[in-house]
């Protein structure tokens, strides 16, 4: 779905229109007083929808959208009970009165509340629809105010406002998507059209079904001049309209007729009333999907009925996206988003990290040992199985968005990392890995939400200079890889330093100097595919811009790291840095990494600009800041305690090698 | 026993072969490439290359304060030639830094190659319609041709580089046997818009017939800039001026006796060695979404022989051929309605070079990095060896 900019004459028709239309089903706020069956909720999590693009199950949508609103993918209620997002979305949908009493909309400031005229309760973060009710019509206002401004004007509480806004708007954009199958209309509007409809006050499938009789009495009535019919008929189709409303934006989950001109985009229930009156042929199935859909309208207070009928439109769903070959990676991405991995594999590396650190403590506990390195494998294997799985769903190499980038150079770490320590078995390599890898996974997860929110998924469509798998596969996995090896080197760099400065293993030099081998290996790993990344990026750029090199941000921050290592290896060689200097050099190696990573993105110039980075900037220069105390510390600390001996090169080496 | 002294000339292949040399140039491009990335928000891209990528020295007034990346690029591949081929050793333990060396010289040899004799610009075409040359995105040209005579094989042009040079007073007169005039070219105004002479404004050099360049700041896209010089002949005596300007819709006419002639400003034109005709454009969409999945352009390529070629140029799959290579770059509509296709041409010698310094660089890299990787196993073996030997 996509996530447009707020319009305030929309969404303040659409709440009033929403407001007056469901009445029949308010339900008292907040209360929960219906819960689905498990069965019942995997029938709607693995329904087909259409979003961004490309086809996913509607438990994708139900995690995406209380991720955006909530910060989490389960919902807590005011009694305590928990709600996972396909029960939240599925209540919303179809108890909307209800879902409206659920506190989903995470407010992190107070100062957001006071901008739209509301007090803040207490301490809490979490606000239903309803306790935001009264401030809608200002949030609409300020929301437009501020898609208005330059991103790079907003202030913060005007970006969480916005955010707010969107988040409001896409609320209503569900509960629409069933408002029409909800919607009953007035048929007693003529002598005439009361014989043809028959019952009073029918749902819009019962219009659909007398289309074509309601046509033929638009056109009697036009050809014989009764404006009694003919007025009747506008009253109607003004009926009609009002309830096209409600679906202007919500969720696309019927694919389209043979007959359709765009066979690629699937429908609304909207789409299919346009395309019923226009006498688009061949609608037997879209009909029968929507029948369904308000079968299960009328019977969703009886639990047997609701998924009896909710079994009926899921096969009916289910066969026609096979028949269109769009249904088969659905079950699969259920289960990638029910498994976790990512979550989990994070826990693992944070239990691994603190055992490996009691195992520094009592080396001769080796079992504790064998624990870590279980743990991190298993990490190491969850987000293997999360990236493939990533990589198939969508049939794209690895990494494509700055979300994947997180994953998959947090994965390259943790191999490298356990690559190192079973070469050199020093119990340094794999604690590295393991803490980077925690660190990486908790970044991942809190980047989601921001990705979901600029491009409404995090395996969202791609431009089309980034449609090509050959340049994908090779250039962005290798930059990746060589960005892997720059941070593991910053990472290894850390250990050195700290260890020095706490005196750790300080009548060990061969400790030390096996370090320094270690992360000397990581710097080459990281220049080599640093270098193969970067020139395969110009030749990329090459094939789709006509130019090898432009100078663009992006491809100066790869320029940077591939100068870097090179200088940090050649000031080795030429003896112009001992260990202490190269182990800062590293330190900065990451400094560099993370700012061609991020950096050049906050310049929002370009070619390279993508991703979702409000707020990057704070956390980029909070790093910064924190890895120039790190080295300052060292420095004084080297010349206090003389670490390497006196600081003199080696005598000049004869050749560069 | 003193040691002989070093020959100057030693002394400064030594230095030039030296480690620190390197070093310090590494450090030189790491900074130029922070401060001309950073320049490119005030700035734009074009004006970053010319400061800092594109220049000998970075000036602070007339006082060069450090040195830019072309000199930066031209040491560096001197010191790579000194120290990482004569001076290194020629042993085997060497022969992946030697293989990455040869690799670095040639992508450096490519971009020097690129600078010195590409062109690039763009074409645009609408369906139906065929284009046989290709258009400069930044520099101008002054074109005069016969307008009773119009052949593009005929027309006299002047290239950017004699005139843009021309700022303030400074002018040059440009004579030809196939004229009967001489063309004076002065007042370059490298971004302008041309406008009724008013109190509220200072036209930038001579006004002619009331009009006089509005003189704007450098666009931060060097190809917005919109160019103006004024010209002017001397015909029978009598001087006749106009203003020049890039977005001119017609040419200044001449009149000399019974020939007529027209002078134009616009973009540098370079011929094609074959004409591109557009039968169809054609741009998807991913489904529900206003986003591109795909531009295509259906074309032929009609050589001067007049034989014909259907090829389809898309993102990520340009035509090369004959020295020129077309890639997907715009499109767009025309006032008509017809749809056009713009594509990005680039004549480079060494455009493929790169490609081949890549798989050069990293066989050395694997090579060089490799053969340690086996030394450091090998030694880490060693010595859990010899702990293991020890404990006994």
């Amino acid at each position: 779905m996509s996530r447009q900019n707020t319009s305030s004459f929309l969404l303040r028709g659409v709440t009033a229109l929403l407001l007056l239309c469901v009445p029949a089903f308010a339900q008292d706020p907040g209360t929960r007083t219906y819960e689905w069956d498990s069965e019942t909720i995997e029938l709607f999590q693995t329904l087909p929808v259409q979003a961004d693009g490309r086809v996913k199950p509607m438990d994708t949508i139900a995690g995406l959208n209380l991720l955006t609103f909530n910060g989490k993918r389960t919902l807590k209620l005011e009694d305590g009970s928990k709600l996972s997002s396909a029960e939240w979305l599925m209540d919303v949908m179809f108890f909307p009165e209800q879902a409206k009493g659920y506190p989903c909309f995470r407010i992190q400031s107070d100062e957001v509340l006071t901008a739209i005229g509301l007090e803040a309760t207490g301490k809490r973060d979490w606000y239903s629809y309803n306790q935001l009710l009264s401030g809608l019509t200002k949030l609409e206002d300020m929301g437009s105010e501020v898609s208005d401004k330059e991103a790079k004007q907003r202030t913060v509480v005007e970006i969480q406002v916005l955010k707010l806004a969107r988040d409001v708007h896409e609320f209503n954009d569900l509960i629409g998507t069933l408002a029409i199958a909800r919607f009953s209309f007035d048929s007693e509007v003529t002598e005439t059209f009361t014989n043809l409809l028959g019952e009073k006050r029918p749902g819009i499938l019962h219009l659909l079904d007398n289309a074509a009789g309601i046509q033929a009495i638009v056109a009697e009535s036009r050809d014989g001049q009764n404006d009694v019919d003919f007025n009747g008929a506008q009253t109607l189709f003004g009926q009609l309209d009002t309830a096209l409303q409600y679906n202007q934006h919500g969720i696309t989950f019927m694919p389209p007729p043979t007959t359709a001109s765009d066979q690629d985009t699937w429908w609304r229930l909207a789409d299919l009333i346009i395309a019923r009156f226009q006498g688009v042929p061949e609608l037997e199935s879209q009909m029968q999907m929507y029948g369904a859909l308000e079968h299960l309208e009328h019977v969703k207070g009886d639990p047997e009925s609701f998924k009896a009928g909710l079994k009926a439109l899921h096969e009916t769903l289910v066969s026609a996206a096979k028949a269109r070959g769009e249904y088969g990676m659905i079950p699969k991405e259920v289960s990638l988003y029910k498994a976790d991995v990512f979550y989990r594999s994070l826990s693992m590396y944070a239990i691994a990290f603190l055992l490996c650190a009691v195992s520094w403590m009592a080396p001769k506990q080796r079992w504790l040992w064998w624990l870590s390195w279980t743990l991190v494998g298993i990490g190491f294997i969850l987000d293997t199985y999360g990236i493939t799985m990533r990589c198939i769903i969508r049939h794209r190499p690895p990494v494509v968005t700055l979300y994947d980038t997180i994953l998959f150079i947090t994965t390259s770490i943790v191999l490298v990392g356990m690559i190192m320590e079973a070469i050199t078995k020093q119990r340094i390599a794999l604690p590295v890995a393991a803490l980077l890898g925690c660190a990486g996974m908790f970044f991942a997860g809190s980047y989601e939400m921001r990705e979901i929110a600029s491009a409404g998924d995090t395996m969202a469509s791609v431009v089309a200079v980034l449609d090509t798998n050959y340049y994908l596969a090779i250039h962005v996995t290798t930059i990746a890889l060589g960005y892997a090896g720059g941070l593991l080197a910053g990472g290894m760099a850390h250990v050195w330093v700290l260890a020095k400065l706490f005196g750790f293993r300080k009548d060990q030099p061969q400790f030390y100097k096996s370090l320094t081998r270690m992360t000397y290996g990581v710097v080459c790993f990281s220049l080599l595919f640093a270098v193969f990344g970067t020139i395969m990026g110009g030749v990329w750029a090459n094939d789709s811009w006509g130019r090898f090199w432009g100078w663009d941000p992006k491809e100066n921050g790869a320029l940077l790291i591939c100068l870097w290592m090179l200088l940090i290896l050649h000031a080795r060689m030429g003896g112009y840095i001992r260990e202490h200097g190269f182990m800062s050099l590293c330190i900065i190696g990451g400094v560099v990494v993370s700012a061609s990573w991020w950096g050049v993105n906050l310049l929002s110039v370009g070619l390279h600009s993508y991703g979702f980075t409000d707020g990057a900037w704070i956390a980029l220069r909070t790093f910064w800041i924190a890895e120039a105390v790190v080295i300052a510390i060292s420095v004084v600390h080297r010349f206090l305690t003389g670490w390497d001996g006196p600081n003199k090169p080696k005598p000049p080496v004869a050749a560069a090698s | 026993m003193s040691a002989k002294p070093k020959s100057f000339g030693r002394q400064v292949f030594d230095v030039l072969s030296s480690f620190w040399l390197c070093c310090v140039l590494l450090l030189a491009l790491f900074v130029l490439t922070i401060f001309g990335t950073l320049h490119q928000v005030e700035h734009g891209l074009y004006d970053a290359k010319q400061v800092y990528f594109h220049s000998w020295f970075l000036w602070f007034g007339s006082v060069p304060i450090f040195p830019g990346g072309l000199l930066c690029m031209s040491v560096l591949s001197l010191n790579l030639v000194c120290g990482g081929f004569i001076r290194i050793k020629w042993h085997a333990r060497n022969i992946g830094v030697l293989i990455v060396h040869v690799g670095i010289v040639l992508l450096l040899g490519s971009g020097l190659t690129k600078i010195l004799t590409s062109q690039e610009g763009h074409l645009s075409v609408v369906e139906g319609d065929s284009q046989n040359f290709f258009e400069s995105y930044q520099l101008w040209e002054v074109a005069i041709w016969e307008l009773n005579n119009r052949d593009a094989t005929k027309e006299l042009v002047i290239e950017d580089n004699f005139f843009s040079d021309l700022e303030g007073d400074a002018s040059r007169t440009f004579t030809s046997e196939s004229l009967p005039f001489d063309l004076v070219l002065n007042g370059f105004v490298p971004n302008c818009q041309v406008l009724p002479v008013g109190p509220n404004w200072s036209p930038a050099g001579k006004p002619v017939e009331g009009y006089g360049f509005l003189s704007k700041p450098k666009d931060l896209e060097a190809e917005r800039n919109d160019g103006g010089i004024h010209a002017s002949v001397t015909v029978d005596g009598e001087t006749h001026e106009a203003l020049l300007w890039g977005l001119q819709r017609q040419p200044w006419a001449i009149q000399v006796g019974d020939r007529a002639f027209a002078i134009a400003m616009r973009h540098e034109r370079y011929p094609m060695p074959y004409s591109i005709r557009l039968e169809d454009f054609i741009k998807e969409e991913h489904p529900g979404m206003s986003m591109a999945k795909a531009y295509r352009s259906k074309v032929v390529q009609v050589s001067p022989t007049g034989s014909e070629r259907p090829v389809l140029i898309q993102m990520n799959e340009p035509l090369r051929d004959g020295g020129v290579v077309l890639f997907q770059s715009s499109f767009g509509k025309t006032q008509t309605n017809a749809e056009y296709s713009v594509f990005s041409v680039v004549r480079n010698p060494s455009d493929k070079w790169p490609e081949y310094s890549m798989w050069v660089i990293t066989v050395g890299l694997l090579v060089a990095f490799g053969r340690r990787l086996i030394t450091f196993i090998r030694k880490q073996s060693q010595r859990r060896q010899r702990a293991a030997g020890a404990s006994r």
